[in-house]
């Protein structure tokens, strides 16, 4: 057992209300800059949708993540590394600029000094490429709320499966159904960029797992934008250097959450240290695909058991790292209460962000002019409960996006999450606790102090609760590499060197 | 004969010291001290020992600085040759040690008269010389410009009296060299002999470079620094260089080779047919996703 540590964030869907504050607070802090005008380190799409690239997720087409040959072995699907060297200037699989937008601005100088005229003077969009007019034809949230979604939800990879009818029914006026999916990189354990990269540019950073790009040693191969499944690597035009989501590691070492968690207005994120053995991250990304979640949660070590923790005193974590590992609220979700789930982890690159999947109402009807929801008189809650297959977002659907198509998995955690909502309401509704209800939450496979647990920590979490971090010591961590006497006497601590093209 | 092409400009010395200074102060760290101290400046010293500085011995010896940079297009003598090369002998400009210092380094071009012969060409700077040597080859010039200008006809000529047939055999390389430079034509071509075109067509290079007396004192110590990196140690024998200059000569006036050039023709179908097999084999971007999608519904 050799134990790691992994930042992980966590985000409750159920909470999400789209406002993509997130994506912005990441773009003002990071990507404001020439080349990296299309770049969203974090983004929020719509689902059902094809998202940002559009269709990323089609990995037919775009050929990211890992695929598992005959003899179990991993191999990117991207390429062998003899195909690599074919491709090494001219790759197919590449995402376009089209495929995820053509940045762009309006020309409002062109409102103050228009000549005066009959019509209202109009501000042009230009391209922030070429700075030439443009047609926009695309954004980084063109589906939003399913606009087009004749073409757009219609054709999202992952109704995959779904029967007809269903997919049918999720068009409907009526019927139709969407949640929000934010997305950052996933920071994954097998990340599928590092084993592309020609130029050994991109690594896992050993304190706390941050996946990120050297910009010194990128050589512009842009292997890592073709292999990511996630497309969570971007290319920067400009500086000729590829760039990525880095978890907002100079606020987390200064204790701070990320940008995008910390500016969450429906405070859907939380941030906390998981503990994961190293050594069983190969059979996590080479499970067979029924075993493939199992795998990798079993991957997450329990930082309570005291074998763990000794072995983390040997890997060189801080015991202040165990710590926060235990108070960590991604522990909490993802393996105490097994209601958070990886973001496609049929990739195999062993995501290491997670999701709790949202609750939807129940299909309806309209007869006579009113609204008649599918179910059969009774007790609503308790209907629902025990017929999951009528909620609008199909299980079959966020099977496919959260545990390779397994439902029963996404089952067990809508159930629980339902108890906790029906335990709640009972509460604060009837006062009292019925022996139905008590019923219900052992079938759901909780107990009332856990239902608390999980009802407090999502609904009135504080600040340090929701974000766990732990404490960085980054002055170790500097040792280890240079003297921190060695600029002593000196003018600050070097300089920051952009990166240039080419360089 | 090879000073230009070895002396560096200082700045890299320092840029060098740095470097290696910075190298050893992150391996030595603050615990280095003493030791580290010590052990930079041995580094140093044998840096210095090593640093090739093979004009330093000739310093300030102006007329053989001359001969070696400045011979080969204005003369021994500094007489030049008349048309091409401007005398420096009973050159007024050349009296002035300001000018010829400012000539040596920055070069000059453009039209000129000495002694009402005019001249129309490019003198580029000499590399490679320290400010004291550029003293010194001033001073030994500006004593050249007070010669008073005797009888025309130059000192020393070079009679033709070189086998065509050997020069030839010399240029086109199927007799080597002695002092083992390479053969002429492997990269200049003459009256359509040689084949070489890294460097320029000779096939008038007698006229071009003031006559044989000018040719055979160009040969003699090229002042280009392609040919003196590459002759500066392999420098030509007398008799080698008036075989050459004579068959030079003889390829005066002759048709430059002409016709179609095989090597251009067959590359380019060549390379139109790599590409056309290549087309069968090479994989098409796939397009917009988008597209797709729109084509589907």
């Amino acid at each position: 057992m050799r134990v790691r540590a992994q930042m992980s964030m966590l985000f409750h869907l159920d909470k999400c209300i789209g406002c993509h504050t997130c994506s912005v607070a990441c773009k003002n802090t990071w990507t404001d800059r020439e080349g990296a005008e299309y770049m969203w380190w974090n983004n929020v799409e719509t689902r059902p949708g094809t998202g940002y690239p559009t269709g990323w997720e089609d990995q037919d087409h775009y050929q990211g993540g890992w695929r598992r040959d005959e003899k179990g072995r991993l191999r990117l699907t991207l390429h062998s590394k003899a195909q690599g060297l074919g491709r090494l200037f001219f790759n197919p699989a590449m995402p376009e600029l089209d495929d995820y937008y053509e940045p762009f601005t309006f020309q409002y100088g062109d409102l103050f000094s228009a000549p005066p005229s009959d019509q209202q003077p109009t501000a042009r969009p230009i391209s922030m490429v070429t700075g030439d007019e443009m047609e926009i034809a695309s954004g980084p949230n063109w589906d939003d709320d399913l606009g087009g979604s004749d073409v757009y939800a219609r054709n999202d990879p992952s109704l995959e499966g779904l029967h007809p009818e269903v997919q049918e029914q999720m068009q409907e006026i009526e019927r139709v159904v969407f949640n929000y999916l934010p997305r950052i990189c996933n920071h994954c354990l097998n990340p599928s960029c590092v084993a592309a990269c020609p130029s050994g540019a991109i690594y896992k950073r050993a304190e706390d797992g941050i996946v990120l790009v050297n910009e010194n040693k990128c050589r512009a191969w842009r292997m890592c934008v073709a292999a990511c499944p996630y497309k969570k690597v971007y290319y920067n035009w400009s500086t000729g250097k590829s760039e990525k989501c880095i978890l907002c590691f100079p606020r987390m070492e200064t204790g701070q959450a990320p940008a995008c968690a910390h500016s969450c207005v429906g405070r859907i994120r939380y941030m906390g240290v998981l503990l994961y053995d190293q050594d069983r991250i190969t059979d996590a990304a080479a499970a067979p695909d029924d075993e493939l979640l199992t795998a990798q949660l079993d991957a997450i070590l329990d930082p309570w058991d005291p074998e763990v923790v000794l072995a983390a005193e040997c890997a060189g974590i801080d015991s202040g790292w165990v710590d926060a590992a235990r108070r960590s609220p991604a522990w909490k979700f993802v393996k105490e209460w097994g209601l958070a789930l990886p973001l496609h982890p049929e990739f195999r690159t062993v995501a290491m962000m997670f999701y709790i999947p949202p609750l939807s109402p129940v299909v309806s009807t309209i007869e006579r002019g009113l609204t008649r929801l599918d179910l059969s008189s009774g007790d609503v809650d308790f209907e629902l409960f025990d017929a999951l297959e009528k909620a609008r977002l199909p299980v079959e659907y966020l099977a496919n996006l959260f545990s390779n198509g397994d439902v029963e998995v996404i089952k067990k955690v809508l159930r629980k999450m339902l108890a906790v909502r029906i335990y709640k309401r009972r509460q604060s509704v009837d006062g009292t606790i019925d022996d139905a209800t008590l019923a219900l939450l052992d079938s759901a496979d909780t107990n009332p102090e856990e239902v608390e647990d999980i009802y407090r920590l999502t609904t009135l979490p504080s600040i340090e609760e929701r974000f766990v971090l732990p404490p960085y010591h980054r002055e170790t961590s500097i040792e280890q590499l240079d003297d921190p006497l060695s600029h002593k006497g000196e003018v600050g601590a070097g300089f920051l060197q952009p990166p240039r093209r080419g360089a | 004969m090879s000073f230009t092409g070895s002396v560096r400009p200082p700045r890299r010395l320092g840029a060098g010291t740095g470097r290696i200074a910075a190298t050893a102060r992150r391996h030595l760290g603050r615990n280095g001290g003493w030791a580290g101290r010590a052990l930079l400046l041995i580094a140093l010293i044998g840096l210095l020992a090593v640093w090739p500085s093979p004009v330093a011995a000739q310093e300030d010896d102006g007329a053989q600085i001359y001969q070696q940079a400045c011979a080969s297009c204005h003369q021994a003598d500094g007489r030049g040759i008349e048309g091409t090369f401007p005398p420096l002998v009973a050159n007024p400009n050349a009296a002035d040690a300001a000018y010829v210092a400012e000539v040596i380094k920055i070069g000059r071009e453009g039209p000129l008269e000495v002694g009402g012969v005019a001249y129309d060409g490019v003198m580029t700077p000499v590399a490679g010389l320290t400010d004291a040597q550029v003293e010194a080859v001033t001073a030994y010039v500006v004593t050249l410009a007070g010669v008073e200008k005797p009888d025309t006809t130059p000192t020393t000529t070079r009679p033709d009296t070189g086998d065509v047939a050997s020069g030839e055999s010399l240029f086109v390389g199927r007799v080597s060299l002695s002092a083992g430079g390479g053969a002429c034509g492997s990269c200049h071509t003459a009256g359509g002999v040689g084949g070489g075109s890294l460097g320029p067509d000779l096939t008038d290079v007698v006229s071009r470079l003031g006559g044989q007396t000018g040719l055979s004192a160009w040969l003699a110590s090229s002042p280009t620094p392609t040919m003196q990196a590459l002759f500066g140690d392999h420098p030509l024998t007398e008799a080698e260089i008036t075989d050459l200059v004579s068959f030079l000569q003889s390829a005066e006036g002759t048709e430059p080779s002409s016709g179609p050039d095989v090597m251009l023709l067959g590359g380019t179908i060549g390379f139109a047919a790599l590409l056309g097999v290549m087309a069968l084999f090479f994989r098409r971007p796939k397009g917009r996703y988008v597209d797709q999608l729109r084509s589907n519904s």
